[in-house]
């Protein structure tokens, strides 16, 4: 076992890298209602959360565009609700392998924020771009209103390949977790993303709205091997590389950065290393 | 070379960079400057007004001024204290302390095991949820 199996949690593994996030008493656990005596939990589930979370954001991105004075306050309050309920975290290409290695079943399933932006649902396989994961999906026929498309299933190998070929084209991978709230979070998906069509990623880098949250490692680079090819400038969604002239180097700013490692991919002189988020006194603070 | 750890709400850092101790930046070839990924540094010449009008000079000390004044893109990890010849650099962080049950954002998802931590946010979205069913 390496440090930083030993660093991150209370479990001494990454967060998502535990069993018990995928397990089934922890999904059913969200489903159903809290056994803790000292706890209270809140009637209607999570759903009830986003049903109150809903209109705070709709408030809050209104209050954006007029440019009003209330703006932060109320993206600050969306925040505090939505954060309980579902979440995104973006993983780097090695990490989604290995959660892929953990949770079953899998399913290629169409990605719902195209289709509630733009009205588009790709029925083709061959466009699909997320994976749903865990026991959820053994009841997807119940909810035929969110898998219009239906859901394929998929082995670990097939998935594993789908995952490679989406990195190579340029998508971030975000796991998805539910029921933040009642006893922690439930993975139960790998989105594959990019902007404008990925809404999470569009509203943390536009509205400030923090349903994505950075991930686990930053991109560092060494500028003695850095040759000024700038190829990582072309991958990276979040504006986080830019050129500087002076030196004629690539920039990384560890702060804009989410350590999805798809520079680290491109990069062909192996300048750039993802190093642990935690380990940094200051990034250790900033997701 | 300190660092001096503080409980706040917010992490602040600060660089300094000690003049006495680092009077010939460009003798040792500014590695301050150079080695920084986030580029903290400047360097500045002419630090004295009164040198306004002289043509500054490598060699001589207190021509040019290393100053840690983009401290803000810092991230603390303290390769430039290693590099320094002269110990002239020294950060101070003040962050906050971890505790359990803190935002999310702060320690994403460990401390939610926990419990319910905000009983008045619970109570307040049972009523908006009443509301919510009856429209």
């Amino acid at each position: 076992m390496c440090d930083t199996c030993f660093t991150h949690t209370k479990t001494g593994r990454m967060w998502f890298k535990d069993a018990k996030r995928y397990a089934r008493f922890m999904y059913h656990r969200n489903r159903v209602e809290q056994t803790k005596k000292n706890t209270k939990r809140i009637r209607g589930g999570t759903a009830a959360i986003e049903a109150a979370a809903g209109p705070l954001i709709a408030q809050a991105m209104e209050a954006y565009n007029i440019k009003d004075e209330r703006y932060p306050d109320l993206m600050r309050a969306a925040n505090r609700l939505h954060a309980k309920v579902q979440g995104a975290q973006t993983l780097t290409l090695q990490d989604s392998l290995d959660l892929i290695d953990i949770s079953s079943p899998i399913c290629l399933i169409h990605c719902e924020c195209r289709k509630a932006k733009f009205g588009f649902v790709e029925r083709d396989r061959s466009k699909m771009t997320c994976l749903g994961m865990g026991i959820g999906m053994y009841r997807w026929e119940k909810t035929p209103a969110r898998y219009v498309a239906g859901a394929e299933w998929v082995d670990h190998d097939e998935a594993r390949e789908w995952v490679i070929k989406w990195n190579k084209k340029g998508l971030v991978q975000n796991l998805m977790n539910f029921g933040v709230y009642n006893g922690g979070p439930w993975i139960g998906g790998l989105c594959n993303c990019s902007r404008p069509d990925c809404s999470s990623i569009e509203m943390r880098l536009r509205y400030g709205e923090k349903q994505l949250i950075k991930g686990e490692r930053v991109a560092i680079h060494s500028e003695d091997k850095c040759t000024g090819c700038f190829k990582c400038i072309q991958k990276c969604q979040f504006g986080a590389i830019t050129a500087d002239i002076r030196k004629h180097k690539a920039y990384i700013d560890a702060q804009m950065c989410f350590g999805c490692g798809l520079c680290e991919g491109v990069c062909d002189f192996e300048a750039i290393d993802l190093k642990n988020r935690r380990d940094f006194p200051i990034l250790r603070f900033d997701w | 070379m300190a660092i001096q750890v503080k409980s706040e709400d917010v992490p602040i850092i600060r660089v300094k960079v000690d003049r006495e101790k680092c009077q010939l930046p460009m003798v040792c070839s500014y590695k301050c400057y150079i080695n920084c990924s986030q580029q903290v540094f400047h360097v500045h010449s002419y630090p004295n007004v009164s040198r306004r009008f002289m043509k500054p000079d490598e060699n001589s000390p207190k021509h040019y001024l290393v100053t840690g004044s983009a401290a803000p893109r810092c991230i603390g990890c303290m390769e430039c204290l290693d590099n320094c010849p002269e110990d002239a650099i020294s950060i101070e962080i003040t962050t906050p302390e971890i505790k359990e049950g803190d935002h999310p954002y702060k320690h994403p998802f460990e401390s939610l095991d926990v419990g319910m931590e905000n009983q008045k946010l619970i109570d307040e979205l049972d009523s908006r949820y009443k509301r919510f069913v009856k429209k």
